[in-house]
């Protein structure tokens, strides 16, 4: 068709007017900027380091990562090309004002455009499609990637689409995107891209109000821009989000979940401090399971079971509080507190990427046509949070550091309930169980009461299991048959089981919290306690938001949400007694890699127990020398069960 | 309503030839018209069609109204529904049914509208009450029931019926009928709609599907289309055709005129195997009347071994290769040492 | 939006309805009848696909896509996901007269429902229902207003101000080419509906784009329309009485499940 054959320059409907590269051009070009640092292994050109490997490689990289990821990879590969455009472009610069007019912007953007060529790029030519609408057509004859990829259904020139919105947006100095409408690994003789203009760009729509801003091409798009985007909408976003619109931010809350709280697990025991600050009248419409009333601990060996209780009205009384709740019920309720404050809350998007420019984070990002902008992001969508890693504030986790969650709901009449656990209408148990629970492993179990069922679990180092080569829902299995746990759990009917990560990092593996409009609340951030006799997450991930919130109120009477001006979320935090209580317990993490805590132990106390209940007519023996035989029979040496001891007490 | 009078049947021309679901629906037409007493009449627009009338007349027509015009050569929607609707006006007729074919409930449904009656899509069945009025018997929910839709207060009474529901009726040479010509006044203005281009469907599959006597039909449990192969080898040694469910075509591992179903094709063959489905109830709505079904499936509990004549459960990539080689090595020996009475495997006879 | 003599793209409308998900639809063992209450709904999935062929359309030629549907008010969701995948505004013509109609009152009050949008260029529907499956509306509709229709689209493209639409039809494609404004319907699956977007979503949440009109709004008087404007009635259902099958299933290992399955049909006469 039009690109196919060079046409004269003087037709300006007809593709641009660049000439074939000669082999001079290439040879100046070179000659000019190329440097090789030979016994280095080192090419650059025009100061930036170049490396020419086959096409292939790029072209298997490509397929993986669709595999891989999926749709999301082609927004990778466009954001890759647009960066390297943009980059790319200072290398041949044209140092003339872009010409105005659209025939003349395309030959110009054809001469921006045409040195990718020089560098195997297939050969380009950009036409006008649209006078009005500053919408150019750009057909690319001979691309590498789409000969390399064969055939293929979609169009796989990715990485060129967005190297030429970078290289174009610099040439003409305008937000522009670019789409590959037909290529040629569909057979199509050439690949043709269209590029228009941004069209979300305008960022005058008030907050608030809906003004329908038409794009030059008629694309009813929108302009939306809200002070604060928080991603996910748990209890630390909602946290988060009712606290900032409480103090006047616009607030858009964006959860993945086709609602709050139906994408987690959760053991269902809350920790209600926060909640005095964050929702005073929490009381009356919190979705309450129980009150907590009743602890305890307890360990396992395969038959037996030895525990402690703590029983006291007490531990529901004031800020010490806790329940147990169902996490679908409570996300929903704090979500609908921080709509009921002003926020937007948004379900059912996942955020791929945050929307950065040059280190600065400048809102979220789902596809090259529908972002949002905000001064500041707050990343709170729990353990697994990939965008953690895209605002560069922290590397991958590492599977040691990762446990596994397990939970079952079983459901029981109130009354068996109340009877088996020995409670009142609206009082509830929560128990911990170590040694067998878990099979020996790292980690631990858990149980709590709701109102009309119970909650049982298991967090399990993701290592260990590894190890063991033990499915995490085969320990779980083991720990719901124990005799200690059958009883309790008895003729319930299982009605829901899930799994998620847990981050066991403790103070030290924490990522950076705060970047440049960018902060970390929630399990996103770390923020979770298990020193083997509690599980906390709940309270501190809604004490985050709310520290978050304060840090965006500071950060804006200072001037802006700048990396510098955020960074005093550290000391809201700190304020907010997150940090101090994660710090108390720095040791824990490293203190319960210590197995024998979870294997050796558990099995020495319960045989203790039985050298000393059992009466079976045989002589007795002193407490002492129980303890002795015991621990000579484990196999632990006195020196390290002494050792253990003074450690876990400094720890606790 | 005493005025209205007559069944009607809207012949269809393609190619030269009367389409199959017209065929199909004179047989059933006849019946109602006789149940009523009237006569029935084919309504028969086109170009050069009269030789088709002839057969219209052979297959139960007492007459065919044919309306020639040139440009009336090929469907398009609007002269058509200003043909039907003249007559319609002109001839006060009782019943107009046509083939539900693509053309059939374009026409169908524009000219309802227009001239302000009730229309049954798909229908399966006629029948007429004790009132006199036409029980028009469409599928309801997936075709799981029947729905009775009845049009008691205006006429004439329409409905399109599915194809390959209705036998095709005996044509015979002997029956007489009149062939009336009758004109429409159409301007250029309603042929503002042009054919610009036709691509005949190149494969023969679709063709195939509709007249298989044996269908072998994939499901998502086939997993990857090439796997479709297997189903290629097993139909062909049955000679038969390949289908598939809806996932399959959603997914594009197949051409959509190979779907089975109620959005894609209803298919009545004397052997259905399905392989890999699971038996939504869209699915069993288009193949629910094969005369024997097979089902292949790993899932025992797979709806389609409801309504399975035979069921096989278990791993299909380690079924379907055993049915191949079976039926191979069957037809081997077959071959080898012919059975004693030296008659053919014999097919089924023509239903 | 657009300056005089200013060429605008084209104002489309997009008919929609909103049916239970198919795949949800299970048949009650016991009473043989389909299970509806509780399951979830969608946008007819043809009706998906009409959306998406508008949306491309803008895309490629600008204007503006007008949602339409008639239903009771739990319709909202649909039309609120309309808008979200991109839509720039929607009406749902919620009457209680309305209930009970069939597809004459449908495609009339549809009819009127477009008038009353104005200026409207294209008017895309999906083929047919996936819970009535008739296929009548859009048809009616062209009926009613007395425009070209192109049914069974399985590309619509816009070329020199006429609608060109390639119908899927028994024996292959047909490629039809109409004046506008005309209706087109939308094979299902022709292309792949799009996703709701975060900036769709925050428009729908920022309320004001989905307005609810009566009948009388349309000026429709209550015999024309529901049960009364309605030709057709259903008199009854039946439940389908399917040839009983001898439901032999065969758990043997393979090689004998096959042999004998093999045999099975060879009695039965049905392979050679």
């Amino acid at each position: 068709m039009k690109g196919a054959c060079p046409t004269p320059p003087k037709k300006p409907a007809k593709p641009s007017d660049a000439e074939p590269p000669r082999r001079e051009e290439l040879w100046k070009l070179l000659s000019a900027n190329l440097e090789a640092d030979l016994p280095a292994g080192r090419f650059h050109l025009a100061a930036q380091r170049l490396l020419i490997f086959r096409t292939e490689a790029f072209v298997d990289l490509q397929k993986h990562l669709e595999g891989t990821v999926g749709l999301s990879s082609k927004g990778f590969l466009c954001l890759a090309g647009e960066k390297s455009g943009r980059e790319d472009h200072s290398l041949f610069r044209d140092s003339v004002e872009p010409p105005s007019g659209s025939e003349a912007e395309a030959a110009f953007l054809g001469r921006s455009i045409a040195p990718l060529s020089l560098l195997g790029g297939g050969r380009f030519a950009v036409a006008p499609v649209d006078r009005g609408a500053q919408r150019y057509r750009v057909t690319l004859e001979n691309s590498p990637i789409a000969e390399g990829t064969g055939e293929s259904k979609k169009p796989v020139c990715r990485l060129l689409a967005g190297w030429i919105a970078g290289t174009a947006e610099r040439a003409l100095g305008r937000d522009l995107l670019c789409e590959e409408t037909s290529c040629r690994s569909q057979g199509k003789p050439r690949c043709a891209f269209e590029l228009r203009p941004m069209p979300y760009r305008s960022t005058s729509c008030h907050k608030g109000f809906y003004s329908p801003c038409f794009s030059a091409s008629g694309h009813g798009t929108m302009a939306e821009h809200f002070d604060v985007v928080v991603v996910g909408a748990g209890p630390a976003g909602s946290a988060a989000a009712l606290a900032l619109a409480r103090k006047k931010f616009s607030v858009l809350l964006v959860e993945r979940g086709r609602a709050p709280g139906t994408k987690n697990v959760f053991g269902g025991r809350i920790y209600a401090w926060p909640l005095f600050d964050l929702v005073p009248e929490w009381v009356k419409d919190c979705p309450v399971e129980r009150l907590v009333t009743k602890e305890s601990l307890a360990f396992l060996t395969p038959e037996a079971s030895l525990g402690i209780s703590f029983d006291s009205p007490k531990l529901a009384e004031g800020k010490a509080a806790s329940f147990t709740a169902l996490r679908p019920k409570f996300d929903a309720w704090l979500a609908k507190k921080a709509e009921e404050a002003g926020a937007m809350l948004v379900t059912g998007i996942r955020i791929d990427d945050l929307w950065r420019e040059g280190g600065k984070v400048k809102g979220v990002f789902v596809a090259p046509d529908d972002r949002v902008s905000a001064d500041l992001v707050i990343i709170a969508e729990g353990a697994t949070s990939t965008l953690v890693r895209r605002a560069g504030l922290k590397a991958d986790l590492e599977p040691r550091e990762v446990s596994v969650g397990v939970k079952e709901t079983v459901e029981l009449p109130p009354e068996t309930l109340q009877e088996r656990f020995g409670l009142s209408e609206k009082e509830g148990a929560a128990a911990i169980y170590a040694g067998y629970a878990s099979l020996g492993l790292r980690g631990g179990g858990f149980l709590y009461t709701n109102k009309a069922s119970l909650s049982l679990g298991l967090v399990i180092s993701s290592e260990d299991l590894a190890r063991k080569k033990l499915e995490v829902q085969d320990v779980q299995t083991k720990f719901r048959m124990h005799p200690a746990i059958q009883k309790l759990v008895k003729g319930g009917k299982l009605v829901e089981y899930s799994a998620h990560l847990v981050p066991e990092l403790g103070k030290g593996m924490m990522p950076r919290l705060a970047g440049d409009g960018v902060l970390v609340a929630g399990d996103s951030a770390g923020f979770l306690i298990n020193n083997g006799y509690t599980f906390r997450g709940v309270d501190l991930a809604m004490a985050s938001g709310m520290a978050a919130a304060d840090a965006a109120e500071a950060a804006r009477a200072a001037g802006g949400m700048s990396a510098a001006n955020l960074a005093a979320y550290e000391r809201f935090l700190r304020a907010r007694n997150v940090l101090t209580d994660l710090e108390a317990f720095a040791r824990t993490p490293l203190y319960l890699k210590n197995e024998r805590l979870f294997d050796v132990y558990p099995r020495l106390l319960v045989d203790l127990a039985e050298r000393v209940y059992r009466v079976d007519g045989t002589a007795r023996e002193r407490l002492i020398d129980s303890v002795l035989k015991g621990t000579n029979a484990s196999g632990v040496s006195k020196l390290s069960l002494l050792m253990d001891l003074v450690r876990g007490a400094r720890s606790m | 309503m005493e005025a209205h009078k007559g069944v009607w049947v809207f012949l269809e021309a393609r190619n030269g030839a009367l389409r199959d679901v017209s065929v199909q629906l004179i047989g059933e037409a006849r019946r109602i018209a006789d149940k009523r007493g009237t006569d029935l009449t084919g309504i028969l627009p086109g170009w050069k069609v009269e030789p088709l009338a002839r057969h219209a007349i052979e297959c139960g027509c007492d007459r065919v109204i044919l309306v020639e015009d040139a440009r009336l050569e090929f469907y398009t929607s609007r002269p058509y529904t200003k043909v039907l609707a003249t007559l319609r006006w002109r001839h006060n007729p009782e019943v107009i049914l046509f083939g539900a074919s693509k053309n059939g409930r374009d026409l169908g449904g524009r000219l309802h509208a227009a001239i302000d009656t009730g229309l049954a899509a798909d229908c399966v069945r006629f029948d007429v009450t004790e009132e006199g009025f036409l029980d028009m018997i469409r599928p309801a929910f997936g075709g799981k029931s029947l729905a009775h839709i009845h049009c008691e207060k205006h006429r004439p009474q329409m409905a399109s019926a599915r194809w390959n529901v209705f036998p095709m009726p005996r044509r015979d040479p002997a029956r007489s009928g009149e062939v009336v010509r009758e004109t429409v006044p159409l301007e250029d203005a309603d042929f503002d709609t042009k054919i610009v281009d036709f691509k005949p469907t190149e494969s023969r599959e679709t063709r195939k599907i509709d007249d298989a006597r044996v269908l072998v039909s994939g499901g998502f449990g086939l997993g990857d289309p090439k796997n479709f192969v297997l189903l290629d080898e097993l139909a062909t040694l049955l000679g038969g055709a390949v289908s598939s469910s809806r996932k399959p075509v959603d997914l594009g591992w197949v051409p959509k005129a190979l779907q089975v179903g109620q959005t894609g094709k209803t298919v009545r063959p004397d052997l259905y195997i399905a392989v890999g489905i699971s038996g939504a109830v869209q699915h069993l709505a288009g193949m629910q009347e094969s005369a024997k079904i097979v089902a292949v499936n790993s899932d025992p509990k797979a709806a389609i071994f409801e309504i399975a004549d035979y069921g096989i459960v278990g791993d299909l990539f380690q079924v379907l290769p055993e049915m191949i080689r079976q039926l191979k090595a069957f037809r081997a020996q077959a071959q080898a040492a012919p059975p004693p009475e030296a008659a053919p495997p014999g097919r089924r006879d023509g239903a | 939006m657009t300056a005089p003599g200013e060429k605008r793209g084209p104002r489309i409308a997009v008919c929609i309805k909103q049916v239970p998900k198919a795949q949800e639809l299970q048949v009650d063992p016991v009473t043989k009848t389909l299970k509806r209450v509780g399951v979830p709904s969608e946008i007819n999935p043809p009706d998906q696909n009409a959306l998406e062929t508008a949306l491309a359309l803008r895309e490629k030629h600008g204007g503006e896509i007008v949602v339409l549907s008639m239903g009771p008010t739990s319709f909202d969701e649909s039309l609120e996901r309309a808008i979200a995948m991109g839509a720039d505004r929607a009406y749902l013509i919620s009457d209680r007269n309305l209930g009970g109609s069939d597809t004459v009152p449908t495609a009339l009050t549809l009819t009127r429902a477009v008038e009353k949008v104005g200026d409207v260029d294209l008017v895309l529907c999906g083929e047919e229902t996936t819970d009535a499956s008739t296929g009548h509306v859009g048809p009616g509709i062209a009926g009613h207003m007395g425009i070209p229709q192109i049914t069974y689209c399985s590309a619509v493209s816009l070329v020199d101000g006429r609608v060109r639409g390639v119908r899927m039809i028994e024996d292959g494609a047909e490629t039809w080419e109409a004046p506008m404004p005309c209706v087109v319907t939308v094979d299902f699956g022709c292309n792949k509906p799009r996703q709701p977007t975060l900036t769709g979503k925050i428009r729908v949440k920022r309320g004001g784009l989905v307005t609810h009109w009566s009948a009388a709004d349309l000026g429709l008087e209550p015999s024309q329309i529901g049960l009364k404007g309605s030709p057709t009635i259903v008199a009854k259902v039946d439940t389908v009485q399917l040839p009983s099958r001898q439901g032999k299933i065969f758990e043997e290992e393979p090689t004998i499940a096959v042999s004998l399955l093999l045999d099975a049909l060879r009695k039965d006469k049905v392979i050679p």
